[in-house]
């Protein structure tokens, strides 16, 4: 096939016995097609992530919701524009500290609640200042 | 329809995010070396603590009213403002006005703008964190009017439109000219000399007399206030012209090789801004106060001019070195006793004017091709800072930290650094 490319055309400037010379070199076997298929790494955050604007993460600090598998430094991800609704896990602010527990609702009262038989659960009072921050959607624990 | 979104307080409600404890304690930030208020809670401004005021001066207040204060902690600001521009949206053309301030460009046809603004207030606050407050009217400088409304009156609830013209006349007649969007101190009160007063009377103002007496843009600000679109948005922000890098020093700066450090990290920073926004620098303008012996503060400043566009740090610390060179020596010749060398308290480098990498060279340029022969090396560096970090890969004149401003009260970098996630406590 080579050959046929460099039998020289008439209007040729030059000598036609000078061989041509080829930059690339020519590979033997079948063409693969990673350049067609080829997609980006997958990426955690898109796993992980809906809401990139209101997604935060925090870590956690004591052993109240190991129940819920969300143990002493664990990763949490908490996403803000997610309504709580009963039985959620969430981030509250409760008296100015940020506290992770399920929150539990009635008809009249209002629960935070821990995962661990040691620590029974909280009512939220009338005169407590309570603030939903934002709802865990998952958690992370890496194994060191 | 022009809706401005503002957010309120902007760099206390971000120190508040994570601090739910301060919600309702007097809280301000502070400029960088800790300098002086930069921003305040709305009980601080209860307290008559105006913005600008020195840090020293109120340190009393601030013990006895427990106000809490922040350095300023920009990478947690810059997040918070990325995040608020994200969730407002890209429903409606959108105008980036500053790293707290959005105008939205509405279509005049939108029925109730009011509850709009209401839900976007709500959803900003739920999702972001955010506190608000919005202003709407017929123009970009109306909105702006319409947003100083509810800063002044409470009863608005953060949200006030200025869309029925009897409303906005009250509103104009009632507003002092100095408080319109664009302008400042000296052109009030030339116009105050004139019987301009306020924001109504210069709506009224014959357009064509503004312009011969003034200038276009102050006519451009009249025809706003009287409903009419002058004020494009802008949607993509004008190229820079300008960069500047400067810092107070922590401590006075008493050696050449701690002068050479801080401006040699003013470089880097200056350069790797220039890389993100592909600009080269034509000339810079130095800029440093000293004392000598017991003298005042003294200012210098020169302006260099670079014969080929610069954009490698290293060789526009090369130019400068030699001018910061040539100074401390001139300055320690001058101050005759060793004990006392000069003091520096502040550095500054203000590049200007850029250029994009295509521009044309100069005639007589003896290089004609940018310095661009270096771009895979600051590839490369910009690739290591985004994975380890912008401290981890530095110029060795750089080293050295002993000038850097003090940032002693600085909050955790809660959303931007690994190591400074908020805990929540899993407790009873």
């Amino acid at each position: 096939m080579i050959s046929a490319l460099w039998s020289a055309p008439d209007f040729a400037p030059f000598p036609s016995y000078l061989p041509p010379v080829y930059h690339s070199k020519v590979c033997a076997g079948f063409p693969t097609l990673i350049d067609e298929t080829s997609s980006d790494p997958l990426d955690l955050n898109t796993y992980l992530v809906t809401n990139t604007a209101s997604t935060f993460f925090v870590k956690v600090s004591g052993h109240s919701m190991d129940g819920a598998n969300i143990h002493h430094g664990d990763l949490l991800i908490v996403d803000r524009s997610r309504c709580a609704k009963n039985k959620d896990i969430v981030v509250a602010a409760l008296n100015g500290e940020l506290v992770v527990k399920r929150l539990k609702k009635s008809k009249t009262d209002l629960w935070l609640c821990s995962e661990n038989p040691l620590f029974p659960p909280v009512l939220v009072s009338q005169d407590e200042s309570l603030m939903i921050w934002g709802v865990v959607t998952g958690s992370i624990h890496k194994f060191e | 329809m022009y809706c401005l979104i503002d957010i309120n307080n902007f760099f206390v409600s971000c120190e508040r995010l994570f601090r739910p404890d301060l919600a309702r304690t007097p809280v301000l930030v502070l400029s960088s070396n800790d300098g002086c208020v930069i921003a305040r809670s709305s009980e601080v401004k209860l307290l008559d603590i105006p913005m600008g005021t020195p840090f020293f001066k109120i340190k009393e207040l601030v013990r006895t009213h427990k106000i809490a204060c922040f350095s300023s902690n920009f990478s947690l600001y810059a997040d918070l403002s990325r995040r608020f521009q994200q969730c407002i949206g890209s429903e409606f053309p959108m105008e980036i006005y500053s790293i707290d301030e959005v105008f939205l460009k509405l279509p005049t046809s939108m029925p109730r703008i009011e509850d709009f603004a209401h839900s976007l207030r709500q959803r900003l606050l739920q999702e972001v964190g955010m506190p608000t407050s919005l202003g709407f009217g017929p123009t970009k400088t109306l909105a702006k009017l319409a947003l100083l409304c509810t800063k002044q009156n409470l009863t608005l609830r953060n949200v006030c439109g200025l869309t029925c013209p009897d409303e906005t006349r009250k509103i104009l007649q009632k507003t002092p000219a100095s408080k319109v969007w664009g302008i400042g101190k000296a052109l009030s009160s030339k116009l105050s000399t004139l019987g301009i007063t306020s924001a109504y009377d210069l709506a009224i103002t014959s357009p064509g007399w503004i312009r011969h007496h003034f200038s276009i843009t102050l006519e451009r600000t009249a025809r706003e206030l009287m409903g009419e679109e002058s004020i494009p948005l802008e949607e993509t922000p004008e190229p820079r012209k300008s960069l500047q890098v400067s810092r107070s020093f922590g401590k006075p700066v008493r050696d050449l090789r701690t002068l050479h450090s801080a401006f040699s990290t003013f470089c880097e920073n200056a350069s790797s801004k220039l890389r993100r926004a592909d600009l080269f620098a034509q000339g810079c303008c130095l800029s440093t106060t000293y004392t000598l012996g017991p003298s005042s503060r003294i200012p210098f400043t020169q302006t260099l001019k670079f014969t080929t566009p610069l954009q490698d740090p290293r060789l526009i610390m090369d130019k400068i070195s030699q001018h910061l060179t040539t100074l401390f020596l001139h300055l320690e010749k001058r101050s005759l006793t060793p004990l006392s060398p000069p003091s520096f308290y502040k550095g500054s480098l203000i590049f200007f004017p850029l250029s994009p990498p295509s521009a044309q060279p100069s005639l007589f340029d003896q290089k004609i091709s940018v310095d661009c022969s270096k771009i895979g090396l600051f590839q490369a560096i910009d690739k290591t800072h985004q994975k380890f970090g912008s401290q981890c890969l530095r110029l060795a004149s750089s080293l050295g930290t002993s000038w850097k401003p003090k940032s002693t009260l600085q909050s955790p970098g809660y959303t931007t650094s690994w190591k400074d996630l908020p805990t929540v406590h899993a407790i009873p």
